[in-house]
């Protein structure tokens, strides 16, 4: 990345806002995921009215920032890195929206079994440890992103491999919790729809590292095997 | 600038009359190899 002076020092000043603008979005997103996995853990049904009402912000922000995007891309025609922050940002964006929703429907699922008497400490799944390091994942991609730190970013794409194969050890637990205990299939229902959220929000982080990839570096490895050289 | 983007295959990219870049257009102006040339090309130099 080019981190030298522009001729227009506004467009220098755009540039940092829209940076700026981007990682306290994903701070917002970072609490919404932190407060979804304490709600699961405490049983504070209240915190769900917290993470719903940040998620307004997010939403808020994503709209604000894309118009940033196309006011730049109208306005300066940027190119080469420039034009590839303006991308990514753009992307990025929408990934760490859809996170932000998939910590909404974790805090709604944790209401609903708490709501019907349950404690989802009784079934006993990694659920805690599988939230864990997706929140990790959403840290460390933000932190890649803040300091275009392409290690950083190839540490968070691989990380996301053992948590899919978390979440798909957490379903069999699950579905034979399920066959030996009917009277738990709606609370395992739910605690799948709660596993799948958290390992949809290592899959955006994942996105968003590979989009920091491609602002510093250029390469595009989305849908390849390919990490970082 | 704009204009050369738009209307050629290939650019190059020269500097106190050394050639600094040569590539196709798309290729310098989304990911150019020299820092001389990115810097020129997004506004920061010249």
């Amino acid at each position: 990345m080019n981190e030298s002076q522009h001729l227009s020092s506004q467009f220098d000043e755009d540039l940092a806002r829209l940076r700026t603008h981007v990682l306290q979005m994903g701070g917002l997103v970072e609490t919404q995921v932190s407060s979804a996995i304490d709600a699961y853990s405490t049983g504070e049904v209240a915190s769900v009215k917290t993470i719903v009402d940040t998620d307004r912000k997010v939403n808020e922000l994503e709209k604000a920032i894309d118009d940033d995007c196309a006011h730049i891309i109208a306005k300066r025609q940027p190119t080469a890195s420039d034009l590839r922050l303006v991308l990514g940002i753009s992307k990025i964006v929408t990934d760490l929206e859809r996170a932000g929703d998939e910590a909404k429907k974790i805090a709604k699922g944790v209401r609903r079994i708490y709501e019907n008497g349950q404690m989802p400490s009784q079934y006993g799944v990694g659920i805690r440890h599988l939230a864990e390091a997706a929140l990790a994942m959403i840290r460390q991609a933000l932190d890649a992103f803040a300091r275009l730190d392409t290690e950083q970013a190839s540490t968070v794409i691989r990380a996301d491999s053992e948590v899919d194969v978390e979440f798909k050890s957490i379903i069999r637990q699950l579905i034979t919790h399920m066959m030996e205990d009917p009277r738990t299939i709606t609370t395992s229902i739910d605690i799948i729809t709660i596993a799948r959220a958290i390992e949809r929000i290592g899959d955006h982080a994942k996105n968003v590292s590979e989009q920091v990839i491609y602002v510093v570096e250029g390469r595009d490895i989305r849908h390849t095997k390919e990490v970082a050289k | 600038m704009q204009q050369a983007a738009r209307v050629s295959d290939y650019t190059a990219y020269m500097y106190l009359g050394e050639m600094i870049e040569f590539g196709k257009t798309d290729e310098i102006f989304i990911k150019p190899k020299d820092k001389r040339t990115e810097d020129y090309i997004t506004g920061r130099m010249g």
